[in-house]
């Protein structure tokens, strides 16, 4: 009874006012100074967007690091507890905190794993539980996708160990497009092929350090033979994936019909 | 923890209000009062008169560069008068000329007129060589304005130039201009061959073909901009055809100061005696055979010993970066209004002799959307657009193709060229002396590879 007592005095020594004020000051500051870098790498990004992925990609760690610090200093250089109070303390909180937050701690540790060895980046194109999209934000518990409809997703850090996890661009800011197309057997595939390949060429949103790649493949469908022309060209930027597909098939499937590829072709009747 | 940096998200509308409706109040004194020049300003400096013209015109504007006015280039020309030599030795290949633009690469192309005169100077001081190519009396130029689509294009362009009909076939072509004498032929602005539409890559080809089978009959030389070379080294592997690829690159410290001293001394403001003394010094630069070295320590020399202008040369040198256009025009600006900077600026701020270089705001850059930027990177890579190309290579209308290009223009990035006939016509090109801002910006913002 007497050893609760002088523990819970123990206790209550160290959250005295001033120690708690200055932790809060300590964490205020923290929180500017992330304020103050983020605000930085964001005229970064501004000022040389082709480097954003670069900059995007230094702030979880930054982050990490910043609140690692006021932790252990917080405990180390500020509340100063004594040590068996401290192996009390943390025993105690370990046992509750890990019963009752299973879950979080998991993430955040699958966290931490991803930025030691990550399978994405911030500015990533990935698919993560069924959603694709840009990790816009990896954080500590979760990542932040935002998919083309514009809606932000969050799915937790656990899932993106526990799930295969497609990375479209693997930190290059230009990513494979694939785009395909359909034409009857009966149209010159030799013509079909070329045409594709010019037209790609031709999209202004084409990264033409790259190679456009034309694949010809055919297939029975609906009842009939079909050669299938598949485009595989990589876009300037990732964020304009979708607006480049478009762009292809506007340019790809106008050149077809200037060539009268789909005249004479009938509905196909089930 | 997460930051939320709505706030600072609110404020910045606020705070580019502020200060965008100050600036589209700013006139041209206003900004030569606080020692500014905008991209608009510097746009509406362009000489309307010497923008487009027939090949002929370009082969007087190009002799205009033949002149003292040409400093450096030393080792290329070099390296041109060996090619020159290899192909009179029936080892001819396929040469090219790599600069960026604005970097003096069609000047270089008419320093080659000058160099074949010495050369067939020389070859009369020499014993007669008779297993060696005869040299023609000058260069065949060739400069492209319109981009062939498809094989009758390239077809049609190359015989326009060679002065015969054009064939049905492409080797009735190639045979065609192998019995034309042996010729010395420069392309400039081979670039300009390049066009993002349908049928061009045939037309590409078609020329490539044309110009490999004839390299050993004629001796091509070919200058083509730095990025452009990149896309074609990328699409169409130039760089396996073509054997000698010389590269340019803006000019250094000296060569631009030398380049601004005889300005300064056509603007009175060196005196003739001075320069006098200087050239006495200076070894001449066009047939100079020493080495670089000795030419830039010729130039320092020059420059150090007599030029009291030699903190606005460094001035010019770091804003410029060695483009030398835009250093002649910051020079004449910022000469011609010393008196609106004089009344805005603080003495001690400046520099010995009194006159400050007009610094560049560059702010219209930042605010262009990335469907402007594209805009103007096809119009950089291609040397120009019409509206209906860009309509096409964008796809969009041309009424909204128009008005994206006159936006362009308004901002100073690009200017235009009218047609009388047809609004589809309208010709529009990157402003020559902002192209090192315009295409630095470019590769930033990803738009441009290199």
């Amino acid at each position: 009874m007497e050893d609760s007592r002088k523990a819970l005095q123990a206790f209550l020594d160290i959250i005295s006012f001033d120690r708690i004020i200055s932790i809060l000051l300590l964490c205020l500051m923290a929180w500017l100074l992330l304020v103050l870098i983020q605000f930085c790498l964001n005229q970064l990004n501004k000022a040389l967007p082709k480097y954003r992925l670069i900059w995007n990609r230094s702030y979880p760690f930054v982050r990490l690091f910043v609140w690692l610090s006021v932790i252990v200093y917080s405990i180390v250089g500020i509340i100063d507890p004594h040590e068996n109070l401290i192996l009390a303390v943390v025993g105690s909180i370990s046992i509750v905190v890990g019963l009752a937050t299973q879950e979080p701690a998991k993430n955040m540790i699958a966290g931490f794993i991803i930025m030691i060895n990550p399978p994405y980046r911030v500015g990533d194109m990935v698919t993560l539980s069924g959603h694709y999209g840009e990790v816009i934000k990896l954080e500590w518990s979760v990542t932040w996708l935002r998919t083309f409809d514009d809606n932000t997703v969050m799915i937790p850090n656990a899932e993106a160990l526990k799930t295969a996890v497609s990375n479209a661009n693997s930190g290059a800011l230009d990513e494979m497009v694939v785009v395909k197309f359909t034409l009857p057997m009966l149209v010159d595939h030799k013509k079909a092929i070329a045409l594709a390949r010019e037209a790609t060429q031709c999209s202004p949103y084409t990264f033409l350090n790259k190679p456009i790649i034309v694949n010809l493949g055919n297939e029975y469908d609906l009842g009939e033979f079909l050669q299938t022309i598949t485009v595989k060209a990589y876009v300037m930027d990732v964020r304009l994936e979708k607006k480049f597909m478009s762009d292809i098939n506007i340019r790809v499937l106008s050149a077809f019909k200037k060539a009268r590829f789909y005249d004479g072709q009938q509905t196909p009747t089930h | 923890m997460d930051i939320n940096l709505r706030f600072f998200s609110r404020l910045n509308p606020w705070l580019n209000s502020l200060f965008t409706s100050k600036a589209t109040l700013k006139t041209e004194i206003d900004e030569a009062q606080q020692g500014q020049m905008s991209l608009k300003t510097i746009a509406n400096q362009y000489p309307l008169q010497a923008r487009r013209g027939p090949i002929t015109q370009v082969m007087l504007y190009q002799s205009l560069y033949a002149s003292d006015d040409f400093v450096g280039r030393e080792k290329q020309l070099n390296q041109i008068t060996d090619v020159i030599n290899q192909w009179r030795n029936h080892h001819g290949e396929i040469s090219a000329i790599v600069s960026p633009a604005g970097s003096g690469g069609s000047s270089f192309l008419g320093q080659l007129p000058p160099l074949l005169q010495t050369i067939i100077a020389d070859d009369v001081k020499k014993a007669p060589m008779p297993n060696v190519k005869p040299l023609p009396s000058k260069w065949l130029l060739m400069s492209f304005f319109q981009a062939p689509l498809g094989a009758n294009g390239a077809i049609a362009h190359v015989c326009y130039c060679f002065g015969i009909t054009p064939p049905n076939t492409i080797t009735e072509t190639i045979a065609a201009i192998n019995q034309q004498p042996p010729q010395l032929i420069m392309i400039d602005d081979m670039h300009k061959l390049m066009l993002r539409m349908m049928g061009n890559n045939q037309a590409l080809v078609t020329f490539a073909t044309i110009v490999m089978e004839t390299r050993k009959h004629h001796c091509w030389i070919m200058g083509c901009e730095i990025f452009a070379w990149q896309r074609l080294s990328a699409q169409y592997q130039i760089h396996h055809f073509i054997k000698h690829v010389f590269q340019l690159d803006y000019f250094s410290e000296t060569e631009l100061a030398t380049i601004q001293t005889k300005h300064l001394l056509d603007l009175g403001l060196i005196s003739n005696d001075v320069m006098n003394k200087e050239t006495t010094t200076t070894p001449p630069n066009n047939t100079n055979k020493s080495t670089k070295e000795q030419t830039e320590q010729a130039n320092i020399e020059q420059v150090d010993i007599v030029n009291p202008y030699k903190d606005q040369l460094k001035q010019l040198y770091t804003i410029s970066q060695g483009h030398p256009k835009l250093a002649s025009l910051l020079l004449q600006y910022s000469l011609a209004h010393q008196v609106d900077i004089g009344s805005d600026n603080s003495s001690n701020s400046r520099s010995n002799n009194g006159i400050d270089i007009c610094r560049i705001n560059s702010s219209v850059l930042q605010q262009c959307q990335d469907n402007d930027l594209f805009s103007v990177a096809e119009i950089y890579v291609h040397g120009g657009l019409r509206v209906s190309q860009h309509a096409h290579i964008f796809a969009i209308t041309i009424e909204q193709s128009s008005l994206q290009l006159e936006y362009l223009a308004r901002q100073g990035l690009i200017i235009a060229q009218y047609s009388q006939q047809d609004f589809a016509e309208h010709f529009y090109f990157i402003t020559p002396t902002l192209s090192k801002i315009i295409a630095n910006h470019l590769v930033n913002n990803n738009k441009l590879f290199n």
